[in-house]
């Protein structure tokens, strides 16, 4: 109450000085007493809070959870990215070694034909739809990398080249979140080279 | 001290946060470690795949090959561990050691009959390739591994002389070795660095790699 009437009092002073006379000192009295009044009161309140022993524990917990919480979506993300990461390493490796092996040949797919036949045919955990499958020269103006997977094309090239087959995934938002950038989608990206057999069909870019 | 340090023990004030505190004090290095486990592993399985990617790319190689020809064949290790190119830029090639070996397995004997009492337990090197860089033969020597026209024998411990007891047979082999050192992403400076080492031993596919005379030498060292 005391606190209300001194801080209505400078108040009232700050405004008949302004509207009347115009002085400055008046100004400053008034100015002075307006930040006098508020911090005494938070000062007063601030060693009240200080002082009671009710709800320390919950006050405790308050300052702790934040800390806890964050440390907790860590962990969790940490192995759902391994999760995810150690899959699309899985059927990236699994597609490298059918190419390799010759058991398939790139010309007699397109990136979509590819994916749906080869890649999604044995999905755990990944969704389908999310996945982009690339394959070019492996020189660095080629690949797609994990923060722009825009360029994905299918280019099985002609016989004997090399060519570097990239699956990429986008990483999970709760990642993206952690990392500062929520708008912004990167991926996982599994990397595998491998040289077209001498008798592989020649087929242009899709 | 002794007085501030049992007042503070005799107090019971605080204790959830006091708790709190000590047991963030344990789990916060926890993730960090954690995070620092995972993208090990990663780099290791990287640098692995690297390794087998280049080596399938040389022995799919359908004839005998040249300097350059390797030098090209070796982009394929910063494709498949981009880490490389992100840390080190155009310089990629000076900060991980890359060779490639190409070997022929001989019999222990002269007099041995192939197919039925020889023994291939000697690999003769016939060229070798050592990334090109000062710096990449830097990490190859540091680590004992690189490589000169020698016989290699069987060895439990990776090294320039020696080969993994499994590899020996007849024929030839392509052999690749990838030397990084490894730098921690959290607390470099007070983490020394760890040098994940990779090899991969694959017979050729398609026809013979040795050296070819006719063209360019580049940085392959044949062996007489």
């Amino acid at each position: 109450m005391r606190y209300a009437f001194r801080y209505c009092f400078a108040l009232f002073r700050f405004v008949f000085s302004v509207l009347f006379n115009g002085r400055v000192f008046c100004l400053v009295i008034a100015v002075r007493a307006i930040f006098f009044s508020f911090f005494s009161r938070m000062r007063a309140r601030t060693a009240a809070f200080f002082a009671a022993a009710g709800g320390a524990i919950a006050v405790e917990f308050a300052l702790l959870a934040g800390p806890m919480v964050l440390l907790m979506i860590g962990m969790f993300e940490l192995g759902s990215n391994q999760l995810h990461l150690q899959q699309v390493e899985r059927i990236a490796q699994r597609a490298a070694l059918l190419l390799r092996s010759g058991e398939i040949r790139a010309a007699d797919y397109t990136a979509q034909s590819f994916r749906g036949d080869v890649l999604c045919s044995n999905l755990v955990l990944l969704s389908c739809g999310n996945i982009v499958v690339h394959l070019s020269s492996p020189q660095s103006s080629e690949r797609i990398t994990g923060a722009d997977v825009s360029g994905a094309k299918w280019c099985p090239g002609a016989a004997h080249e090399v060519r570097l087959l990239q699956v990429a995934y986008p990483v999970p938002l709760l990642s993206r979140i952690w990392a500062g950038t929520p708008l912004s989608t990167p991926y996982f990206i599994a990397s595998h080279a491998l040289r077209n057999a001498p008798d592989a069909r020649t087929r242009a870019c899709t | 001290m002794r007085r501030l340090a049992a007042l503070f023990l005799a107090d019971t004030r605080a204790m959830t946060l006091v708790e709190g505190a000590l047991l963030l004090a344990i789990l916060l290095p926890a993730l960090v470690v954690g995070f620092e486990i995972q993208r090990y592993i990663r780099h290791g399985h990287q640098i692995a795949s690297a390794a087998e990617g280049f080596a399938i790319v040389l022995s799919h190689r359908a004839r005998p090959i040249g300097g350059s020809a390797v030098s090209q064949d070796a982009e394929t290790v910063a494709a498949t561990f981009p880490e490389l190119e992100k840390n080190h830029g155009a310089l990629w090639r000076e900060a991980i050691g890359i060779q490639a070996t190409y070997l022929r397995f001989e019999p222990d004997s002269e007099s041995c009959i192939p197919g039925d009492t020889c023994n291939y337990r000697r690999a003769r090197v016939l060229w070798t390739w050592s990334g090109g860089t000062a710096g990449s033969r830097e990490l190859l020597e540091a680590r004992g591994l690189l490589r000169s026209c020698a016989i290699l024998q069987p060895g439990t411990t990776p090294g320039s002389g020696t080969l993994p007891e499994g590899v020996f047979g007849s024929g030839t082999l392509v052999a690749v070795d990838l030397v990084y050192a490894y730098r921690p992403a959290v607390l470099a400076s007070l983490f020394a660095s760890r040098v994940i080492l990779r090899q991969a031993f694959l017979p050729p596919l398609y026809g013979d790699l040795e050296f070819d005379p006719s063209a360019d030498i580049g940085e392959v060292s044949p062996c007489p």
